[in-house]
């Protein structure tokens, strides 16, 4: 299945495509999806690029397990140098594309030049077609979608699109394929908009031959019963990743009114059942038991009718909890919206929050704002902040560059309030109480993000001896505690990295629960589905390959220990609310600069977070261009 | 005064029993463990699995809080005005 897949090289700006094979030293060394995309990312792309410019190079890639029927195999990563934040620039993406690009004929696509007018590729069984997208210009992330099919007569197209915000180089715009999957994070979609290139439509029909397809099948079937089976897996099924609300928002981890509170009072309305009074039912991914999403429907008021998907727990805070508004289908609407216009809901609730705690306290003014009063729950000014954002109009323009842009437009103070990491809005979760999340979204190496690391099992209380037998080493029940942190991060990041390069979901492994699939079930499926025989640990040593590329990446743009930071907030002020356990929290910056110590020698860098000569030896990097002096 | 501690119940726990919030009286020697075996008694169900047979401690497919903090000793004693959530491990964002 892996070897007669290819990387399709297309440059936009001469019209010409080449192809050629992945090698397999490539993927003993990393896999694919977005483990290859790094390698590539690192190695194309000269130090100081502009994000911008037509040397950036926008890399597509299928996970090594693309298509094979379990958790949730449809998974695609999606890189560049981001526009957003200038470090790596990398975005994971589910539905149906990347089995399709599969079917295609190619694993891999690198993207590089700028087209003279609007275009979308059509990668159809082995062939790789650059289309005029003209008429595609200006067209929302589902019309778009719709256009292609028609026009290609091809109902069973898959398409990765941008929506107008792309077009306008919104730096947070995401790509969308379906009604529901975005690649949100780090500005994929204003690369894409960048090159002048609407969309990726993908169509195949040349088989996938597995190592052993009898016993494949077999062992897919064992892990979707496995995780059906379990209690976690029948809640997302329900309830989709919004059941999470229920009790971190009653504990107090969650951000309220930016960052001023830790719970949102009064918020019932978005505990996850009140999705039932809209939803028609679920649906999930390629390969996926659990179908996470809602299909909803607005059958009455003002936005009515509106049909959307989802949402996710990170919609339900970036616009319920963080703007302080308080109804289900405020939340609703505004995934609508950004799906729509096509950019990333965290990003944009994230600098939408922000702004309107500027506007509280006098930093932004109705002039700055064009007249529009920023006041916390206006579920109004939240959608036409949303609509500004996307079309670069007035002051949405000012945030359309993201926290960096903006905090050098507005002054006045106004970065200290900006709850960002390495230039990208964190989430709506509060991690005061919970240095091992604070931790993971501090390193990660795109910006404040929960994806790159998050152990989310740290909430769980879980015996010591049980952590000990899952990271190697010891680390605290207590989620106040600090103490064996750096390990838990450190092996997620390592787990996440592979879960990206196989193209699997991050829900169906060690995210949600413990006895979720890791290591022994990834090698197993590997061995099944490509032939290729690879232990636990070299699987750890993939997964550290990578996240060592993606440093060596950042180092090589400027970044350095300094930035494996939080906001100071985080530091000064405590958690206002909530209980016991989650009231009156702050990360203690001595223990914090331990964990980070101790992380930095889990990972083989030395104290400034460079990695050690001996690292790059033993990970086969030494004779990468690190381009470090 | 009566002494008593809310519970507080999502996802199937708050659907099979039916309401999100119970309030109950206890006395100084009730512990999490008689609250989690009374629950088992009345909804059955998933309520049946909250504790582990073997080591009677809170079983790791429930995630049972006690005051904001997991907890798995199901002997600990309650006190006035505790709060329990009684929900699964689903972790995320």
């Amino acid at each position: 299945m892996v070897w007669n897949r290819k990387i399709a090289f297309i440059n936009l700006s001469t019209g010409k495509v080449s192809q050629k094979l992945v090698s397999k030293t490539m993927r003993t060394l990393y896999l694919g999806g977005r483990g290859l995309n790094m390698h590539m990312l690192y190695t194309l792309l000269k130090p100081k690029t502009d994000p911008l410019g037509h040397e950036n190079v926008l890399f597509v890639g299928a996970g090594l397990l693309g298509g094979i029927p379990c958790l949730g195999s449809g998974r695609c990563d999606i890189a560049a140098k981001s526009p957003l934040t200038g470090a790596v620039g990398d975005s994971n993406i589910g539905g149906f594309f990347a089995p399709e690009l599969r079917f295609a004929g190619f694993d891999h696509l690198a993207i590089t030049g700028k087209a003279d007018k609007p275009v979308y590729l059509l990668i159809k069984n082995g062939e790789v077609e650059i289309k005029d997208a003209s008429h595609l210009w200006g067209e929302d992330t589902f019309e778009t979608q719709t256009v292609i099919k028609r026009d290609e007569d091809d109902q069973n197209i898959k398409s990765l699109v941008i929506g107008v915000a792309g077009e306008n180089l919104v730096r947070f715009a995401n790509v969308r394929t379906g009604m529901k999957n975005s690649a949100g994070r780090t500005g994929m979609g204003c690369v894409m908009g960048s090159k002048n290139l609407k969309a990726i439509a993908a169509r195949g029909t040349v088989p996938l031959d597995f190592a052993y397809p009898d016993e494949l099948l077999e062992y897919c079937k064992q892990m979707n019963n496995m995780i059906t089976s379990t209690r976690w897996a029948k809640a997302q099924s329900r309830w989709g990743t919004m059941i999470i609300y229920s009790n971190t928002n009653t504990t107090g981890l969650i951000r309220t009114r930016n960052f001023q509170l830790n719970r949102l009072e009064e918020g019932e309305d978005l505990e996850p059942e009140n999705i039932d009074r809209y939803s028609i039912g679920t649906s999930g991914c390629y390969g996926c038991a659990v179908h996470c999403r809602h299909r909803y429907v607005l059958r009455e008021g003002p936005y009515a009718p509106l049909y959307g998907e989802g949402p996710e727990y990170t919609s339900l805070g970036a616009f319920g909890t963080m703007v302080d508004c308080k109804k289900m289908e405020t939340i609703l609407v505004a995934n609508h919206l950004v799906n729509k216009y096509g950019v990333d809901t965290l990003e944009t609730g994230g600098l939408i929050a922000w702004a309107m705690e500027l506007y509280e306290k006098g930093i932004l003014n109705d002039k700055m704002t064009d007249g529009l009063k920023l006041q916390w729950g206006d579920e109004e000014a939240v959608y036409e902040m949303i609509r500004k954002i996307a079309y670069r109009d007035g002051f949405g323009n000012t945030l359309a560059d993201g926290f960096r842009g903006a905090i050098a437009k507005i002054g006045n103070g106004s970065e200290y309030y900006a709850i960002q990491i390495k230039g990208m809005s964190n989430l709506h979760s509060d991690e005061r109480p919970t240095p091992s999340f604070a931790l993971g979204i501090a390193t990660s190496t795109r910006g404040a993000d929960h994806l790159r690391s998050r152990p989310a099992i740290d909430l769980y209380g879980l015996p010591e001896d049980l952590l000990k037998e899952i990271y190697g080493g010891s680390v605290a029940t207590d989620y106040n505690s600090y103490d064996g942190k750096s390990r838990m991060v450190w092996w997620q990041e390592l787990l996440y990295a592979i879960t990206d390069s196989i193209g699997t979901c991050k829900f169906q492994t060690v995210f949600c629960a413990v006895h979720a699939p890791k290591w022994k079930e990834f090698s197993k499926l590997i061995q099944l589905a490509t032939g290729m025989k690879l232990s636990k640990a070299q699987l750890m040593d993939i997964g550290e390959r990578i996240y060592t590329v993606e440093r060596l990446f950042n180092l090589r743009e400027g970044f350095s220990r300094k930035d494996d930071s939080l906001p100071e907030r985080y530091f000064k002020e405590p958690t206002p609310i909530g209980l016991p356990a989650a009231r009156n929290k702050k990360i203690d910056r001595k223990k914090f600069n331990k964990m980070l110590d101790e992380y930095y020698e889990l990972h083989g860098w030395d104290n400034n977070g460079i990695p050690t000569m001996e690292t790059l030896k033993k990970l086969h990097l030494d004779k990468e261009p690190s381009n470090l002096t | 005064m009566t002494a008593h501690i809310k519970i507080q119940l999502f996802a199937m726990f708050k659907e099979i029993a039916g309401r999100k919030e119970i309030v109950q009286d206890i006395h100084p020697e009730t512990t999490l463990g008689d609250v989690l075996n009374g629950l088992a008694k009345k909804y059955s169900k998933d309520f049946k699995e909250t504790i582990d047979e073997k080591t009677r401690q809170v079983d790791i497919s429930t995630l049972v809080m006690l005051n904001g903090r997991n907890i798995r000793d199901t002997d600990v004693k309650l006190k006035d005005n505790d709060l329990i959530i009684i929900t699964i491990p689903v972790g995320g964002g």
